[in-house]
């Protein structure tokens, strides 16, 4: 096995057990906790002048910071910039070699300069948006040119991440916050996850039986993170009213009305929304057939993307 | 391997550690909640009170020095793995 697989298995294998035990590593300093960091090729950024040249030889004013979900890390947003099939023959290099993103594709059709977060999703929601909040004060400092606009891009946990590093920002004016124009919420439990609440009630219910081993199965699933613990209420964070705010949601099925999308919203989360005048409908599209993973790294989202940041075509 | 490696391989046996007692620690709780019933009725019978408290004071005392030495096992297996994860980090140190 080549030595990036086995890294990349490793990275895999740290988001998942920081997903579900995050809160416990932290806690007993263990040396699996992930710590919040802006990451490149699969190493933590030290925000420093002279190391984002180094990955940006030529930084533009205008940034797009990528937050991942749940028990993932930064490789969830990378595909094939070319789809197999799609002129090269299925297998070769260049089908496979050519890895692209949403911050890549971004940097190259607009001229944003991408930065992809890794950071611990077994912490409270409310913890890693205070601590994205700092990073992103810090990023700013160091950043060589003065920041004109950032664009927020989350994924499922990533965006009740981002709704929360804002809300508290707004009473700090935070220099950052007020370049915010646009929020992409891709497959964000805004109202909470089906999963997690299905975890919570679960867990109740086995305490509640007296029965010793149904009371072991209820301490076990207890023993999940605080993260997931956060995800049965979603977030109550207000939008930040000077950005667009932007909603896309998948389907287990090609139909949306078909039983499994209904029962299973994207395979993980049902991300609907009440109403909300901070939402316009416009700024929410469903991808029916495209599920929760794939929602991350998918080229008729980054399309989607890019015809909102891009309204005049 | 970096030092940020070690750290990781460390955390990792910790965990397993952590993981192991307290599945020790729970299944043990479980274990003898559901074996206290039985015995429990048993001694409700005249006849087989005697003979059903010994028999299950040697159950438990069984079940209980087994799982005290689980625990001591994955303590002293994770405390030697760790040594030589600090032993094999400190030699790629000193290179």
């Amino acid at each position: 096995m080549q030595r990036s697989t086995l890294a990349d298995l490793a990275t895999l294998g740290v988001s998942i057990i920081n997903g579900f035990w995050g809160d416990h590593l932290q806690q007993q300093d263990n040396g699996l906790a992930v710590a919040m960091a802006l990451y490149h090729a699969g190493r933590p950024l030290s925000l420093t002048e002279a190391e984002i040249r180094r990955i940006h030889p030529k930084p533009t004013a205008r940034l797009c910071i990528l937050v991942h979900g749940l028990s993932c890390s930064e490789s969830i947003w990378a595909f094939d910039r070319q789809p197999a099939g799609d002129g090269a023959p299925a297998g070769s290099a260049g089908a496979t070699a050519d890895r692209v993103d949403y911050g890549l594709l971004l940097k190259e059709d607009c001229g944003y300069t991408p930065f992809y977060l890794r950071y611990n999703s077994g912490l409270a929601i409310d913890q890693n948006g205070d601590s994205l909040a700092s990073l992103l004060d810090s990023l700013c400092a160091a950043y060589p040119l003065p920041v004109e606009e950032i664009v927020l891009i989350g994924h499922s946990m990533g965006g009740l991440v981002l709704r929360s590093a804002c809300h508290p920002q707004l009473e700090r004016k935070s220099a950052w916050v007020r370049k915010v124009t646009h929020v992409f919420y891709i497959g964000a439990p805004h109202e909470g996850a089906s999963l997690a609440k299905i975890a919570h009630r679960g867990a109740g219910i086995l305490h509640a039986v007296p029965n010793a081993i149904t009371r072991l199965v209820g301490d076990v699933l207890d023993l999940r993170s605080q993260g997931i613990k956060d995800l049965q209420d979603g977030s109550d964070a207000p939008w930040l009213p000077h950005a667009g705010h932007y909603l896309i949601t998948g389907a287990w099925h090609n139909d949306p009305e078909h039983i499994a999308s209904i029962l299973l919203g994207d395979g993980l989360v049902h991300a609907r929304i009440a109403q909300d005048e901070a939402i316009p409908a416009a700024h929410i599209r469903a991808f029916p057939g495209i599920r929760h993973m794939q929602l991350a790294h998918d080229r008729t989202i980054y399309d989607q993307i890019l015809t909102w940041l891009q309204p005049e075509g | 391997l970096e030092q940020h490696t070690f750290r990781q391989i460390e955390g990792l046996i910790t965990l397993v550690r952590d993981a192991t007692v307290a599945a020790a620690d729970g299944i043990e709780v479980a274990h003898s909640d559901t074996a206290r019933t039985p015995y429990a009725i048993l001694q409700q019978i005249p006849v087989v009170r005697k003979p059903a408290g010994a028999i299950a004071q040697v159950h438990f005392g069984i079940t209980s020095v087994v799982y005290r030495s689980i625990r001591a096992l994955t303590h002293l297996s994770a405390g030697l793995a760790v040594h030589a994860v600090t032993a094999a980090e400190r030699r790629t140190a000193a290179k």
